[in-house]
């Protein structure tokens, strides 16, 4: 089911992405990223428009009023908030739906750079069994170029190796995915008038940086670069949305509020 | 949805995306290859996972094993060789070649030189050892003055053993070529371009090299020269070479196939047929018997003059059969992939009547 749905289709769409690119898998990732938010960009706008709901409802009276009333009562507190989301039409988890898609879709695009790159036998071996045969030829690309810009192999942590400093590698990778997480983070939050949600979107703004880093200095070089293209992306579509909040780059608390005009 | 619950879903999700990755990146519970198997009169050599096993033939048990300690960073899967002064050469996937005695299993000495794995079995020629790793490069060393001879680089990975032929060293490469080198030196003689990877030693049958390739099917090409001389298609890769036997080549295809060509100008095919599933290593031939296994675990016998079946077994229903069938003396050997500690590494069949001997760990008898 999972080989039939996610890893098979990503793996031949890389293949011929890679064909079509002039053999060069750095690129074919690059252009299969681009692809894969092209293909889920209803759902993320799905999820930018419930945020922004949850935002104008926090910062509505009917909200804070209920915080007031209930402030000593969470349970009460929280049913009131269910009822007035039933009352407005308002699906909380609509938007975490998105959130959840990308899951398999990192997990699909990182098993098939590895499968795909085949760096051992019973890689190699499984990955004949996923080409699907009606594309011709597809054998005579095995083994893949590896090889991106000062990466030389995608399917394995990158480090970089300066000649002046041949015995550290640095995680170029991974500091690029720590500081294109954060800034999208930053850029993409919503303001909250919630004291409870500002603070963890102030938590979020550390936790998914250090959290993304840590998968780009752990794993494959090539899911690495699925972040980082993925982030830019993220935030060329909020900026497109004009959900882009600039002054939060430079504030290290809680989301800062919009300039009044 | 409140943040805070957001933000547990989301540290959910991302916890478990990890544990996925984790999971591929490591290999937990998976190989990242297949058994190396060897053997001489009276043991047999097996190199998988962490370890490199000596296991008596007469009986299964172990006689000793390498590292006395597992080491998770060290993982041996080439096929051990066995050089005429007792020593055992393993190469590691953490990129050493180690030379051991054979008979205690103690180190001797390492060749820590190579940068990439050692995935292909070492080859012995005179006093050099050649050792094909995936950082490209081909290692000559002697054996005797422990010096590396000289090296030589293909375009990709090598993970096939080479084959020696007098002065000449015949060298698959995944990158779709298979070189000739002069022994003495590594100087390349002629390469050809297979058109696909290939992954086993070249089968060397009245001046034909035999390659199977990957999507090309097996390519016959002049030892002498590197011209092609005629290809065969097949309907799936091709991941372990054909075995010759009274000029009858007998191999096997990923897509279950197993096919048995009469050789001469070109290949005239005999007959093919499919067992159950992906075969992925070499036959071996005797007595008019050819032995193979399946993927699936079974390892089959059938005539080779008739292609009527004459027994097959079954190692285990999670076991996974990559490495070629070795007969020595009377005993089939079949190495196989374990999914667990504990799990049947090694089993010996009568090469005759099918009926197995011992396996290695030896299976605790039911109460």
């Amino acid at each position: 089911m999972w080989d039939t749905v996610i890893l098979n289709p990503m793996i031949n769409a890389l293949l011929l992405i890679y064909q079509f690119l002039g053999h060069n898998f750095g690129l074919a990732i690059i252009v299969f990223t681009v692809l894969v938010r092209l293909i889920t960009l209803p759902l993320t706008m799905q999820q930018t428009r419930s945020q922004q709901k949850m935002q104008e409802l926090q910062g509505s009276k009917k909200w804070q009023d209920l915080q007031k009333k209930f402030k000593d009562d969470k349970q009460k507190l929280q049913q009131a908030q269910l009822e007035l989301y039933r009352e407005i039409g308002f699906n909380p988890l609509s938007g975490c739906l998105p959130l959840l898609i990308q899951f398999p879709i990192i997990i699909g695009l990182y098993q098939s750079i590895t499968r795909t790159l085949a760096a051992t036998p019973i890689s190699l071996l499984d990955l004949s069994k996923h080409f699907y045969g009606i594309i011709p030829n597809m054998a005579a690309l095995i083994p893949l170029n590896n090889r991106f810009l000062w990466i030389p192999d995608l399917g394995a942590p990158e480090r970089l190796y300066l000649p002046f400093l041949p015995a550290v590698g640095i995680p170029v990778l991974t500091i690029l995915v720590f500081i294109t997480t954060w800034l999208s983070t930053k850029l993409t939050t919503p303001v909250t008038g919630d004291q409870q949600g500002a603070s963890m979107g102030k938590m979020m703004s550390w936790y998914m940086p250090i959290l993304l880093a840590w998968f780009s200095y752990s794993f494959a070089a090539g899911l690495a670069i699925y972040f980082v293209v993925s982030n830019v992306l993220q935030i060329i579509q909020s900026a497109a949305m004009g959900k882009v909040n600039w002054r939060n780059v430079f504030s290290f608390g809680a989301p800062a509020a919009p300039a009044k005009k | 949805m409140p943040s805070s619950q957001r933000l547990i879903l989301l540290s959910l999700g991302l916890v478990a995306a990890a544990g996925l990755l984790s999971g591929c990146a490591t290999g937990a519970v998976a190989a990242s290859s297949w058994p190396g198997l060897s053997a001489d009169e009276t043991t047999a050599y097996i190199a998988y996972n962490n370890a490199v096993i000596a296991v008596d033939l007469a009986n299964g048990f172990e006689r000793w094993h390498y590292p006395a300690e597992p080491d998770r960073n060290r993982s041996f899967y080439a096929t051990p060789l066995l050089t005429p002064d007792g020593s055992l050469v393993v190469g590691g996937y953490d990129h050493a070649v180690t030379i051991l005695d054979a008979e205690s299993g103690a180190e001797l000495w390492r060749f820590t030189q190579p940068t990439g794995r050692i995935i292909g079995a070492p080859t012995l020629a005179g006093s050099l050892v050649l050792i094909p790793s995936a950082d490209n490069r081909l290692y000559a060393i002697d054996l005797e003055t422990r010096q590396l001879a000289w090296t030589f680089e293909a375009e990709q990975a090598l993970w096939a053993a080479p084959l020696v032929d007098g002065d000449t060293v015949y060298l698959p490469s995944i990158d779709h070529h298979l070189y000739a080198l002069r022994l003495s030196d590594g100087a390349e003689i002629w390469r050809a371009d297979l058109g696909g990877g290939t992954v086993d030693t070249p089968t060397l049958a009245d001046g034909v090299l035999l390659a199977g390739t990957f999507g090309q099917g097996l390519r016959a090409v002049d030892a002498e020269t590197g011209e092609l001389l005629w290809s065969f298609e097949t309907t799936g890769w091709i991941w372990g070479n054909p075995t010759v036997a009274d000029g009858i080549a007998y191999f096997g295809d990923v897509a279950g196939w197993v096919y048995s060509l009469r050789l001469g100008s070109g290949a005239e095919e005999i007959r093919r047929f499919q067992p159950d599933a992906a075969i992925a290593s070499s036959p071996a031939v005797a007595d008019d018997r050819i032995y193979f296994n399946t993927e699936s675990g079974t390892v089959y016998a059938y005539q080779a003059s008739t292609g009527n079946p004459l027994w097959n077994q079954s190692i285990s229903r999670t076991s996974r059969l990559f490495t070629d069938p070795l007969l020595a003396g009377d005993q089939l050997l079949v190495a196989s992939t374990a999914s667990k500690q504990g799990d049947v590494i090694l089993t010996a069949f009568d090469a005759e009547s099918g009926a197995r001997r011992w396996t290695y760990p030896a299976i605790p008898a039911e109460p």
